[in-house]
């Protein structure tokens, strides 16, 4: 819990300003600089391994191309989360997005005039009340080129999109994060993605904060209740830290509560037979 | 094709449908043949498929272009809420009661009205009143897309 703290008063420094998904986030739109609100309760996965199937069959890519690049893209989340969450590779599906139907596909499909512009969308599918995420496909679009790049390739020219890169950013959203557009697009989870860059194939700490905030801590994830709930983790990366204080007490009056609450369990379960 | 789409990847979003305040007008949002101000008044959602599907219904305040058939519009979109499982895209949000948008609309596949990239502008009433959308007066976003009324 004292992580929890830690974690949640470094999202006010502008250095630390990852997002999370919600279960309430009112329209808004999106720029540089510019977070959308997120209220209501984080998402995250309850039960691990998360597991993932591929069905490349729409990719132009050969099936173990793609399930390189992605596998590639889950492992670098689970590395950064310390193995608190972690994912597991289900094998080659020839379905698309469904969710009811427990699996987390990822697929090539026409997305349509409604997501012109969009190299990939994850759908969550999660409980309303508790945030608890069931399912999440991740479609990519077959309207844009992606393909494996060259390792730190870096040319805005080039119309093809890394899928490693975009994967990432995908798994991010998978996982539980929502766009961070406060500090530049290096980050991840930055809403726009240049085609022609292999640079979010790779975490920054920003990124990193993020999932571990959401696993690592134990408070936010795992069914530990809603002790990092509520949105708290999203605070205005400019606020003073004086409007910092009154958020600070909180989280603390919650530490000690839970503390107690923890000592009182455990003096329940030594007394049992 | 190809070269279109040199030409228009450079930098593409990844799950996003939002623009910033210089980008309310697009050529694709100038071609939506439904332009209005609209305010949502219900919604209601439902499984389709493997998908949840919310069908807005927005009464017009402001016509810019088109023939809506009627003083509402009901607009589908992907993502809602059905006995207590929710589902959402990731690069969009569901609509509000009670609040207003700038809607650029065409038909989806199913005919419904549906928002076309970039089509769904949240207005903001700023501390002096006047009606903002991304940070431009709604007006003057309004004019320079044709509309006078």
């Amino acid at each position: 819990m004292a992580w929890v703290l830690a974690a949640c008063l470094s999202t006010a420094s502008p250095l630390a300003a990852f997002q999370l998904e919600t279960t309430d986030d009112p329209e808004c739109n999106e720029a540089p600089g510019v977070n959308c609100p997120h209220r209501g309760t984080p998402l995250s996965w309850r039960a691990f391994p998360v597991p993932f199937s591929i069905n490349s069959d729409a990719s132009g890519l050969s099936f173990s191309t793609a399930r390189d690049a992605i596998s590639a893209a889950f492992s670098t989340w689970q590395s950064a989360s310390g193995g608190a969450i972690t994912f597991e590779f289900a094998g080659q599906s020839h379905s698309g997005s469904d969710g009811q139907d427990g699996q987390n596909t990822i697929s090539w499909q026409a997305l349509g005039a409604a997501e012109v512009d969009i190299f990939g969308q994850s759908i969550i599918t999660f409980s309303s009340g508790d945030g608890e995420i069931f399912d999440v496909d991740i479609e990519l679009d077959t309207t844009f080129p992606l393909t494996v790049l060259p390792a730190g390739e870096d040319n805005p020219s080039d119309p093809r999109g890394d899928l490693q890169a975009v994967a990432t950013h995908e798994v991010g959203h998978l996982a539980g994060l929502a766009h961070e557009n406060t500090l530049g697009p290096d980050v991840v989870m930055f809403f726009e993605y240049t085609s022609g860059n292999t640079t979010h194939r790779t975490l920054t700490p920003d990124d990193q904060d993020g999932i571990r905030a959401i696993y690592a801590g134990g408070g936010m994830g795992g069914g530990g209740g809603g002790g990092g709930g509520g949105g708290g983790c999203a605070v205005d990366p400019n606020a003073s830290t004086q409007e910092l204080i009154p958020a600070a007490a909180l989280l603390g009056a919650l530490v000690a509560r839970e503390m107690a609450r923890r000592r009182r369990r455990l003096g329940e379960r030594a007394s049992q037979p | 094709m190809k070269t279109a789409i040199a030409g228009a990847a450079a930098a593409v979003w990844i799950g996003v449908a939002s623009v910033c305040a210089a980008g309310v007008s697009t050529e694709r949002t100038r071609g939506a043949p439904l332009q209005l101000v609209g305010r949502c008044d219900s919604c209601s959602s439902r499984w389709e498929g493997g998908s949840i599907y919310s069908y807005c219904e927005l009464s017009v305040l402001r016509l810019i272009r088109g023939v809506p058939g009627a003083d509402a519009v009901v607009v589908r979109q992907r993502g809602g809420v059905v006995d207590g499982v929710a589902q959402k895209v990731s690069h969009l949000s569901t609509f509000q009661p009670g609040e207003k948008y700038l809607l650029f609309l065409d038909h989806d596949e199913s005919g419904s009205w549906a928002p076309v990239a970039k089509g769904v502008h949240p207005i903001v009433e700023a501390p002096d009143l006047e009606q903002t959308v991304d940070g431009q007066s709604l007006d003057e976003v309004i004019r320079d897309l044709g509309g006078g009324h």
